[in-house]
């Protein structure tokens, strides 16, 4: 897994006390406990406090089927890295 | 016993004095001051504050912590002490015949400043989606119906200092009209942010008393000069004395009358004759069908401004005229916990009932002479007592006495 995936691991178990043992990649943000309103605070945790690029109009990134696997993916598109890497390729 | 009689059957506290009840009370019968210089509170003119001790708030709340503020914390864990405490199980009641009424008086700033400044910077899509749920003043009573399972009345009441006074009365109005069998009720306040700090600084309210912090607090002291800003909770578990003989549920006092009045003279001064305190007690002895002379003990207001304890400290000599009353303050210890001062004040008074045992005024080193009173000071005082009363005053006015009797 991407050091995304890290990030938002630490996220969930450091601000929503979700137990380590408990987040994997095939969990659905609905499996790890996590409402709809709770989905935004993850995703404003992420671009506030760990500064991470979240592209929060996403059409998908609120819906609480999405696996973690897949939520890092779509951030993981939205990183300034990555689109740069896009630009040159 | 009369069929208006409440009976209290459980307590919680988590204050600056201890993280439960029995702690808080060890501490507040030592006379320990609390207060101390505040490095969270950063640069403000006056960075003292009373602060909880430290507490696993995960441990005691659950996994949900996150999504909850700190008064809602402070208001979780008293109430679930007062469950407790009352041998109940929420697992078994009936929970829409359980009440829950809190109040709180100014609610927290942790996440609104925060947010303020984000919004300033345009900063939209970085804003919490519960700041609204977290930082409304239901937010207490509301976690607590969701982790206690509780679906009768519930509701926040405001009334500045006074809120945790007004909850427990409306509580037990709730009680007597048959509106619920059980009532949580309680205060839960965390104001120890630089946004209230400076302000009260700025009202001239809190004690400057930086050069030592622990003797800033100091009630009815000659040399008193404000109160110190602390956070805490405390919750009654209520119940109509006839269920709770039933149950088998152990009676720790009775809640026997209470008066409410408001000045309607200013926005944050007393009406400087205390006329307003004084109805607020003649309603509460009234509604007890209590008399001055049945009353041995009064946990005053007490905040230790100028103006608060000499005219609450005239409405007192004025109203027991001589009877031998024993009167606390158990801010000296506590600090000034705004919209839960009533409802600790409330819990201790209870206590001191119980043990039969006025807790000292902290820091009263020589009594302003133009309060006369007896006013308790330096080390607890054994003292019998049938019934006693705890006075909450909040700004705008609002004067709040809960009266106990022993159980």
């Amino acid at each position: 897994m991407t050091s995304t995936y890290d990030t938002v691991k630490t996220a969930l178990t450091s601000h929503f006390n979700i137990p380590a043992d408990t987040v994997r990649a095939d969990s659905t943000l609905e499996d790890l406990g996590l409402d709809s309103l709770a989905v935004v605070e993850l995703l404003c945790v992420l671009q506030d406090e760990l500064g991470m690029t979240v592209p929060t109009g996403h059409e998908n990134l609120k819906s609480l089927q999405l696996t973690l696997a897949e939520t890092v993916a779509i951030i993981d598109e939205a990183q300034p890295s990555a689109r740069a890497a896009e630009v040159l390729a | 016993m009369t069929t208006r009689d409440i009976a209290v059957t459980g307590i919680g506290l988590v204050t600056p004095a201890g993280t439960d009840a029995d702690s808080t009370w060890r501490t507040v019968c030592a006379g320990t001051p609390t207060a101390a210089i505040d490095p969270a509170l950063g640069d403000v003119p006056i960075p003292l504050s009373c602060r909880v001790p430290p507490f696993d708030a995960q441990a005691l709340i659950g996994p949900q912590v996150w999504r909850m503020d700190r008064f809602t914390h402070l208001a979780l864990i008293a109430a679930h002490e007062a469950v407790r405490n009352a041998g109940l199980d929420p697992a078994t009641w009936d929970g829409a015949r359980v009440a829950v009424v809190i109040g709180v008086g100014y609610d927290s700033k942790d996440l609104v400043v925060p947010a303020v400044r984000k919004l300033m910077d345009g900063a939209y899509h970085s804003l919490s989606p519960l700041l609204v749920p977290r930082t409304t003043t239901n937010a207490a009573p509301a976690e607590i119906c969701i982790a206690l399972g509780a679906h009768g009345p519930s509701m926040a009441v405001t009334t500045a200092c006074a809120s945790g006074a007004t909850a427990l009365g409306t509580a037990r109005d709730l009680l007597l009209a048959d509106r619920c069998d059980i009532a949580l009720a309680g205060g839960a306040e965390a104001p120890c942010h630089p946004l209230p700090s400076a302000c009260f600084a700025q009202m001239g309210a809190l004690s400057g008393r930086l050069h030592d912090p622990q003797g800033a607090s100091r009630p009815f002291d000659v040399d008193r000069d404000g109160f110190v800003l602390a956070e805490g909770a405390g919750v009654m578990v209520l119940e109509r004395a006839a269920d709770a003989r039933a149950r088998g549920a152990r009676t720790r006092a009775y809640f026997s009358g209470y008066g409410s009045s408001t000045d309607g003279y200013h926005y944050a001064a007393p009406r400087p004759d205390g006329t307003g305190i004084e109805r607020a007690f003649t309603a509460a002895l009234r509604d007890a069908g209590l008399g001055t002379a049945d009353i041995g003990h009064v946990n005053a207001h007490g905040t230790g401004t100028p103006i608060n304890d000499r005219i609450e400290g005239a409405a007192l000599a004025r109203l027991f005229d001589r009877h031998p009353l024993a009167v606390t303050s158990t801010k000296g210890v506590t600090g000034h916990t705004l919209g839960a001062a009533g409802a600790i004040e409330a819990v201790l008074a209870a206590l001191t009932l119980e043990h039969q045992t006025v807790p000292p005024t902290a820091n009263l080193d020589q009594l302003d002479p133009d309060i006369d009173l007896d006013v308790v000071a330096k080390v607890p005082r054994p003292h019998r007592m049938e019934a006693v009363a705890s006075n909450s005053c909040g700004f705008g006015g609002h004067n709040n006495v809960v009266l106990l009797r022993r159980a």
